[in-house]
């Protein structure tokens, strides 16, 4: 099965509470771009940044890395509040749902394939699922 | 030491193959790769960051990566510390011993017999390693009880193999009774990374050729590092 996600909220990182350091190997969980003119960089990845914002603003914090953030935290309010569209391409079905109810849907069907592409867009997000 | 380009293709399928003593007196707090270790009830990643629970892998004494992980064994040292008490390194020193004995080297050698009274002796070895999950490169410093399984990941690591290493707490009798501590067990799966040589496995997984070439650059000399204010966090018991 060939599962594409097609969209995703847009992330304004200057209006969150957040102030991460330099993303390197750890802190950004393998997001791996690639680099204008040959080789790649790690970066934050926006849906984990979202995550990880949005939860610091309903709680009251400010999030200073988000290794020590998503590692210290079982429960995540933030998670129930984004919504995902992710395409299965080759019966062209749509899942619309939030990233709470992919990681349930995950867990009952046991499917790796949607998770892997989850874990590709949102590595932070979707580290501990099956 | 050699310096040229390093071939990705030439890495997996025979390893650095360098015989070279690295470097001695690293400055302490120096960080090269993250490092990979086996996080024990009194490490800082589990009694003060409650981020990992005993027997589960931790990298780089930031992130949890759980008891069961995927790698692929990329190379292998020597390696030996004089360690001081707050678990930090007074100077280090590293020995590529693919193709020597590292008895047979009189720098290292001298350096294990001139540890300072009031520091201690660390040794064992040291491996390079690939997360396909995490796209990481880091090492694991494998020593006391877990030296042992250094061998058993590099032997069947060979031609860049993906290995699935899981702990399992073992409680000592007789001698060692009343203590617990974690063995690694190595199992081969059928991938391998992209370009290994292997036959009958699937050749699938794919590591960044520039992180790769940066890492065994630092891997073969970590005081190319940029030294980091704060210290080391070991994770080591």
């Amino acid at each position: 099965m060939d599962y594409r996600l097609v969209s995703f909220p847009v992330v304004a990182k200057g209006l969150l509470p957040l102030s991460l350091p330099k993303p390197d190997a750890i802190n950004a969980c393998g997001y791996l771009l690639p680099k204008t003119g040959g080789g790649s960089y790690y970066e934050y990845s926006p849906l984990d940044l979202l995550v990880a914002g949005l939860e610091a603003g309903l709680m009251g914090f400010f999030c200073l890395d988000l290794a020590h953030f998503f590692e210290s935290r079982s429960v995540i309010l933030s998670e129930s509040k984004i919504y995902l569209t992710v395409i299965e391409y080759d019966s062209k079905k749509y899942y619309h749902d939030s990233i709470l109810g992919f990681k349930a849907l995950i867990q009952f069907s046991g499917n790796s394939e949607l998770l892997k592409v989850l874990k590709r867009n949102a590595p932070w997000t979707f580290r501990k699922v099956l | 030491m050699s310096q040229e380009l390093i071939n990705p293709q030439d890495l997996i399928n025979q390893g650095v193959g360098d015989n070279s003593v690295v470097d001695a007196n690293l400055p302490s707090g120096i960080q090269f790769l993250p490092n990979l270790n086996v996080a024990y009830a009194l490490s800082k990643a589990v009694s003060e960051k409650g981020i990992a629970k005993p027997g589960e892998f931790v990298l780089g004494g930031q992130s949890s990566l759980g008891k069961e992980i995927e790698v692929i064994a990329l190379d292998y040292r020597r390696r030996a510390g004089y360690q001081k008490k707050d678990w930090s390194y007074e100077a280090e020193i590293f020995h590529f011993s693919n193709q020597g004995d590292v008895r047979e080297n009189a720098e290292y050698q001298s350096f294990i017999e001139k540890c300072p009274q009031d520091l201690k002796m660390v040794n064992g070895a040291d491996l390079l390693l690939f997360l396909p999950e995490r796209m990481v490169f880091c090492t694991m410093f494998m020593k006391g009880t877990l030296y042992k399984f250094a061998n058993p990941i590099m032997n069947s690591g060979v031609g860049g193999r993906v290995l699935n290493l899981s702990t399992s707490k073992v409680e000592g009798t007789r001698k060692a009774a009343g203590k617990t501590w974690y063995d690694i067990v190595t199992v081969k799966t059928n991938r391998a990374a992209m370009g290994s040589k292997l036959e009958g496995v699937e050749a699938s997984v794919e590591m960044p050729a520039d992180k790769l070439g940066e890492a065994v650059k630092l891997w073969r000399n970590p005081s190319a590092a940029s030294v980091t204010d704060e210290k080391v966090e070991e994770v080591a018991r």
